[in-house]
């Protein structure tokens, strides 16, 4: 398959693991943190940990929207959710997600009208076909996915539909990245930068890390080679003491982003002053809220919604992975009171969370190192 | 699926609908920021009927990477394209050489957040 096959070339893989080991220094430890979680699932579906020398240690960040959902904002949309004659809509994950009481698929099973969708403007189709009934979108997810929910009001207003509106959960790349630049304990030698995230905002917000903490940063595609590819060349960087972006996804991601995309996101979307993160708590200007010229589909304003602040729960130490301060299988419940059947922390939840990848594809390699050891 | 004890049944594909482009890739489209990449096959200004490796058809937002015309590879998420596929790079194959990155010369501009910020 085009675009697939040739970045899954076995015998290249083992050439750019043979690399990367040459570049590594003796006795150095190196932790580069992926940012997204499509990376995290790539990593451990694909195996790409046994291509690496120990030396190497890839740290999972916060980069999955649905793990970073705190669970006050899940008890908001299922608030929502059960008000007459609303027909709630959301992305497939985002459904268990677990609130302080429930899920929305739990809503679901208890009469609501919650529905999956694949995109926001199928959330406009229904709204459309439903006029007598308030459609809301619960909007999640990260540069990649806001100009979807953006391109969806603005058709919603050019239409003049009124029985739909978006409960923002938008959030921001670049604040979190700073946050865990900032944290005393992690300390991390270089970043693989999202590839789709890219897509829209571009390569150049990412300079500061190289600039101001001399980091180097690597924009890196999806493949398992884009990904070796991606970590031989932040090794490279560290081997000749530079630190820059580079841009290894050259084939999807143009180094100024899509400016049409960032134009809309700035007719519809403003900057939240602060915005709770799971694990990583508030940051300030790192979530986007409708501007006034989008209140009218704002659902925050249209439902009046608790905006209680829910904490997790004590046993979830989803926040410590997400900051890559602890390995998945080194929180207490993972794998056993928190499994993607029954998940107790977000990470558990998507397939792109490290805890429900590591579940699905890297357990058996990990009980097999510990009964090696 | 099942959820606190109910039976819940989830609805079915609408095989016009974004969702038959997204659907082959496994994955949540938004937790793995995943694109899906896709072949025009009849333009239009706002939506354009495209179709993916596997042959699934579907309309997909295109206002964001107008215009398009017949043939034109883009990258779908959530239903919108978000990019195309470079023609020259499109067939770059990864090899493990130092492929020069994209950063242009002479572009060692200083991040600039506020602006980044201004943009989101």
């Amino acid at each position: 398959m085009r675009f697939v096959d040739e970045f899954r070339d076995a015998e290249l893989a083992r050439t750019l693991g043979t690399e990367i080991a040459a570049l590594a220094e003796p006795g150095r430890h190196y932790k580069v943190m992926e940012v997204c979680g499509g990376h995290t699932h790539t990593i451990y579906k694909h195996g790409i940990e046994d291509h690496l020398p120990e030396s190497v240690e890839l740290v999972h960040g916060p980069g999955c929207p649905v793990c970073v959902i705190p669970m006050g904002r899940v008890d908001d949309g299922i608030h929502i959710a059960k008000q007459p004659d609303v027909i709630f809509t959301c992305f497939g994950d985002m459904m268990r997600v677990p609130g302080g009481d429930g899920s929305l698929i739990d809503a679901k099973a208890e009469g609501a009208d919650v529905r999956f969708v694949y995109s926001p403007l199928d959330a406009l189709k229904i709204a459309r076909n439903n006029p007598d009934k308030e459609v809301v979108f619960f909007a999640i997810g990260f540069e990649t996915t806001a100009p979807s929910t953006a391109l969806t009001l603005m058709r919603a207003k050019a239409e003049g539909v009124t029985n739909f509106s978006v409960m923002s959960n938008h959030v921001t790349i670049v604040p979190p990245l700073m946050a865990l630049l900032e944290s005393p304990d992690l300390r991390l030698d270089a970043f693989i930068g999202p590839g789709h995230v890219s897509t829209v905002i571009g390569c150049r917000p990412y300079e500061f890390i190289p600039s101001d903490y001399g980091q180097p940063v690597v924009v890196a595609g999806f493949e398992p080679l884009d990904h070796l590819q991606s970590i031989y060349m932040i090794m490279r960087q560290l081997d000749q003491g530079r630190s820059e972006v580079e841009n290894q996804y050259g084939r999807v991601v143009p180094w100024e982003g899509n400016l049409r995309a960032l134009e809309i996101l700035e007719e519809v979307f403003e900057l939240r002053p602060y915005f709770e993160w799971r694990g990583l708590g508030f940051i300030s200007q790192s979530a986007l809220a409708l501007t006034d010229a989008y209140s009218d589909f704002d659902a925050e304003l249209r439902f009046n919604i608790p905006g209680v602040r829910v904490a997790d729960p004590k046993a979830c130490q989803c926040g410590e992975v997400l900051k890559g301060v602890i390995k998945p299988w080194e929180c207490k419940v993972f794998g056993t009171a928190c499994t993607p059947e029954t998940p107790i922390g977000t990470c558990m939840v998507s397939s792109e969370g490290a805890c429900a990848a590591y579940y699905n594809f890297g357990r058996f390699a990990r009980s097999k190192a510990r009964a090696g050891a | 699926m099942t959820a606190g004890g109910a039976r819940v049944e989830l609805p079915t594909y609408d095989p016009q609908s974004y969702g038959a482009v997204c659907a082959t890739v496994d994955g949540c489209l938004v937790c793995g920021d995943v694109a899906v990449p896709v072949t025009v096959i009849e333009p239009g200004e706002a939506d354009a009927l495209c179709e993916d490796e596997h042959g699934a058809r579907g309309a997909v937002g295109v206002e964001l990477v107008v215009p398009v015309t017949e043939g034109d590879r883009l990258l779908v998420h959530g239903g919108v394209a978000i990019s195309r596929l470079a023609p020259d790079r499109a067939g770059d194959s990864p090899e493990r050489s130092d492929r020069p990155h994209d950063r242009p010369k002479g572009s060692d501009r200083p991040h600039d957040r506020a602006e980044r910020r201004e943009s989101a």
